[in-house]
């Protein structure tokens, strides 16, 4: 297990002394602990902070930590647990949806590695933007012409360039844990996220496809 | 006096039917009213006299009376005047709907005119919940002060600050609003737990009552596709709104991957397809124009019948006596029908699709669909909710009682009664704020799951300027114009400041009721800003708490006469028992324990003619039960002895 997950963790809990597994709260007594500033959302969930997790086991932390904090089921008598459980259930929830996704999680080890934001630095790699002009293009004449064929053609190219570009994302998610040129692959990875950017909202201009008005199986 | 814990009931407040609900260890169940109905429509009579009829009756009245009664309020809640009349929805209302005086321009206040006295939406919605929360205190014998209460899941922040509002008006602390879909999926839920491995759904008989499997929350289970893990989607078209929810079903975890909907298209859109096809023939045949607000009424009505009729047959004859030599006469088909709300259908199978997208599902991942809503009964519905996923909707939950029920689990939850049993819900539509040049700046997406929160920073533009205005914005458009302006935040209290020095982080955070919070602080100096909040359709705080103390005055006598006939009658039922049993079984009895009981039945009656005050008559009850059991017991044994012979 990484080191780094421990730094802020407490070994007991301070009400009733049994082990503690999150840094946000006690799952034996229900004590919820306000978290420090920029908490690392991986100490968190008690996970190594790399790009691979177990995206299961994240899930069943995730449930396993709202059956803490959440609202419902905190002790609301004191104004100030009823806060404790609003704030902590808001960051987990932050933190899960970060985390859940790779797209989103690299984005978030490139933030804690001090990376580039993308106002920094919005350069995408090479041809990427040369290539959605393009497909711009084309859309704009497929949906004009009604072309579903066409269409569905493009919707194929873009999921590829984005598989491609994931691949890429991982590729370089990865290598950010060894400090071999360390600032190449922080650039590389920045530009790679923003081609994804370009080519998730590619994707949301395309028309959902088309399974509504078909026929269903009982018919 | 041992002190008793505080009932919480689950109430859904429903377009065309209100339900309240309690959930107990033997599991959730509907608290009927003394007719032994299960729902009150959502139907309110004003009589001139100011007094007001709710429910059956007063949809008896409604012919009779059609400016003086109102129905459908919901979907008046929460919205303004300009906007329910671009929308068409006044033209469509036999009463009378204006806009309210307000003490701002910037204010859009809708609100019922009935003859004179104006009420809002809340304050209507606030008598229904009030005789919801009666027929709850009678089922009880005690008072009720907190409930659940459930909205569509994609009402915004100003629908559901009513909602919120109406149930304090009414005398309520509203513990929780609900998303309909997601109390729908947890009372599905509850009756499946144990049955959720493999894709067979439950039995059509498996009642929702008496089956809580206590399952203890899965450990160490492997990554990927979880045991006991199953994704749901509830289909909910009720009588005004409609709701699509995705839910992910994890060891009694309720997650909500994404909703969609549409507050306003319901059955009453699918009543009024029928009701101007009516009035457009009747114009053509007999050169009428049948639009007198009676004539609507009972238009509505018919058309209500004709709607449920084609759910079971193919056609349904429509006769029409309009004063002419002879009847308007009409044989309207299931075909047209299909053909008329066909558009309306169509629009929330576009939202299933919406939902799955949001969800990142294929409907092939969808295990089970739940139907919830009264016209879910319509055979094209379930038709095409089949086609868009591709499997047989799960229709054996009453579509009408099945939200009511949801809310009183999860009022149990919040009563910390159901440990194992927990809803992560999302907020529906976009948050944001009106940036410069009226571009919606958006602070927190839609599906994102609740609470959540978001920072934003803030300066001021001139120097010394003391506060700073925020217009909150809800929806999914590019411009500020487009969306819904929830109100104008006013951060008062600045310190004195050249211009853009102060930074003021402004925290919008969504609860888990889905409602937003506000709050601000200037960080140089730490000075906690003070926030005004002008809701652009809503009602100020001010206001509601004088709604309520108003609706208290009246609601305090009104609960508390009843109360007092429910236990003076039970104290003469008793005593008159007690006096019975002591004639037969009296002798065997020592002659003090006796004459102790004697003493007891005449205190008790002369403390239920004197004493009006009905919690020390509920408490002098309880006494003389528990006092009169011994000889209640003598009684049995005697009687079962008398059977034995």
């Amino acid at each position: 297990m990484n080191d780094k997950s421990h730094k802020t963790l407490p070994a007991r809990c301070m009400q009733c002394s049994a082990p503690m597994e999150y840094p946000i709260c006690c799952t034996s007594c229900g004590t919820l602990i306000p978290p420090p500033d920029g908490l690392d959302f991986f100490v968190m969930f008690n996970l190594p902070t790399r790009f691979d997790i177990d995206e299961g086991e994240l899930h069943r932390k995730y449930l396993s930590l709202s059956r803490n904090i959440h609202p419902d089921i905190v002790d609301k008598s004191t104004d100030q647990n009823r806060r404790n459980s609003l704030q902590l259930s808001s960051m987990l929830n932050r933190a899960y949806e970060t985390l859940r996704g790779p797209v989103s999680r690299a984005e978030y080890l490139l933030v804690l590695a001090g990376g580039p934001s993308p106002r920094d630095d919005r350069s995408v790699p090479g041809d990427t933007l040369a290539k959605i002009m393009v497909l711009r293009e084309n859309i704009e004449v497929a949906q004009e012409a009604g072309d579903q064929v066409a269409l569905q053609q493009i919707r194929r190219e873009v999921a590829d360039h984005g598989e491609n570009t994931l691949t890429e994302i991982v590729r370089l998610a990865r290598a950010l844990e060894s400090d071999a040129q360390r600032d190449k692959t922080m650039k590389e990875l920045r530009r790679q996220l923003n081609a994804m950017q370009y080519w998730l909202n590619l994707g949301e201009q395309l028309p959902v496809a088309c399974t509504v008005g078909g026929k269903g199986p009982h018919d | 006096m041992t002190e008793r814990k505080d009932i919480i009931v689950g109430i859904d407040l429903g377009t065309t039917n209100s339900l309240v609900a309690y959930c107990d260890e033997t599991g959730p169940r509907i608290i009927a009213d003394e007719q032994g109905d299960s729902c009150i429509p959502s139907v309110l009579t004003f009589s001139p006299d100011g007094q007001v009829v709710i429910g059956c009756a007063a949809k008896a009245h409604a012919v009779e009376n059609p400016t003086a009664t109102v129905f459908s309020v919901k979907r008046l809640m929460g919205k303004g005047y300009e906007e329910l009349l671009a929308e068409g929805e006044i033209a469509q209302l036999p009463y009378t709907v204006i806009k309210r005086v307000t003490d701002s321009a910037d204010r859009d206040v809708a609100a019922v005119d009935l003859n004179g006295s104006v009420l809002t939406p809340p304050e209507i919605s606030a008598l229904i919940l009030r005789q919801l929360k009666q027929q709850a205190e009678t089922y009880f014998g005690r008072e009720v002060r907190k409930a659940v209460i459930t909205v569509p899941a994609y009402f915004d922040d100003a629908q559901r600050q009513a909602t919120r509002d109406a149930g304090q008006i009414a005398g309520l602390d509203v513990v929780r609003i609900v998303n309909e879909p997601t109390a729908a999926a947890l009372a599905y839920g509850l009756g499946v737990r144990g049955h959720l491995n493999g894709t067979a759904g439950p039995s059509d008989d498996l009642s929702l009552m008496g089956h809580c499997p206590s399952t203890e929350p899965a450990s160490g289970s492997a990554s990927g596709g979880q045991a006991g893990e199953s994704v749901v989607a509830v289909y909910d078209l009720g009588g005004g709104t409609f709701d699509v929810s995705v839910l992910r079903l994890t060891d009694g975890v309720y997650e909500v991957l994404s909703t969609h909907g549409n507050t306003h298209l319901g059955g009453d859109d699918f009543d009024r397809q029928i009701m101007n096809l009516v009035q457009r023939e009747v114009r053509e045949q007999f050169g009428v124009d049948i639009a007198s607000p009676a004539i609507r009424q009972a238009l509505r009505h018919f058309a209500e019948q004709i709607k449920m009729r084609l759910s079971r047959d193919s056609s349904a004859v429509l006769e029409i006596d309009i004063g002419a030599s002879e009847p308007y006469r009409r044989t309207i088909t299931r075909e047209e029908f299909e053909t008329m709300i066909s558009p309306w259908v169509e629009r929330t199978i576009a939202s299933c699709s919406r939902a799955l997208a949001d969800a990142r599902l294929g409907p092939e991942r969808i295990d089970q669909v739940v139907m919830v809503g009264g016209s879910t009964r319509i055979p094209l519905v379930r038709r095409r909710v089949e086609e868009v996923f591709g499997r047989r909707p799960y229709t054996a939950l009453n579509p009408d009682e099945v939200v009511a029920l949801g809310a009183a689990v999860q009022a149990d939850i919040l009563g910390g009664s159901r440990r194992d049993t927990l809803l992560l819900d999302v907020i529906p539509l976009s948050l944001g704020i009106e940036t410069m040049g009226g571009a919606m700046g958006k602070l927190i997406l839609r599906n994102t799951r609740i609470p959540c929160q978001a920072t934003e920073r803030f300066s001021t533009f001139v120097d010394g300027q003391s506060s700073v205005k925020i217009n909150v914005l809800q929806g999914e458009r590019e411009l500020a114009r487009d969306c819904r302006s929830l109100g104008e935040f006013e951060l008062r209290g600045l310190p004195p400041m050249p211009a853009g020095i102060p930074k003021i982080r402004v925290t919008f955070l969504v609860d888990e009721n889905g409602i937003l919070n506000v709050s601000a602080v200037e960080e140089r100096s730490g000075i906690e800003a003070g926030i005004q909040i002008i809701p652009a359709h809503g009602l100020t705080a001010a206001e509601v708490r004088r709604m309520e103390i108003e609706s208290i005055e009246h609601a305090r006598e009104d609960m508390t006469a009843h109360w007092l006939i429910d236990l003076r009658n039970q104290i003469a039922f008793d005593t008159q028992k007690t006096e019975d049993m002591l004639a037969k079984v009296g002798e065997q009895m020592p002659a003090p324990e006796r004459s102790a009981v004697t003493t007891a039945i005449a205190e008790l009656r002369t403390l239920a003619e004197t004493c009006s005050d009905p919690r020390r008559l509920q408490q002098a009850l309880d006494d003389f039960d528990r006092q009169t059991v011994p000889l209640a017991e003598r009684a049995i044994t005697a009687t079962l002895r008398a059977m034995d012979t």
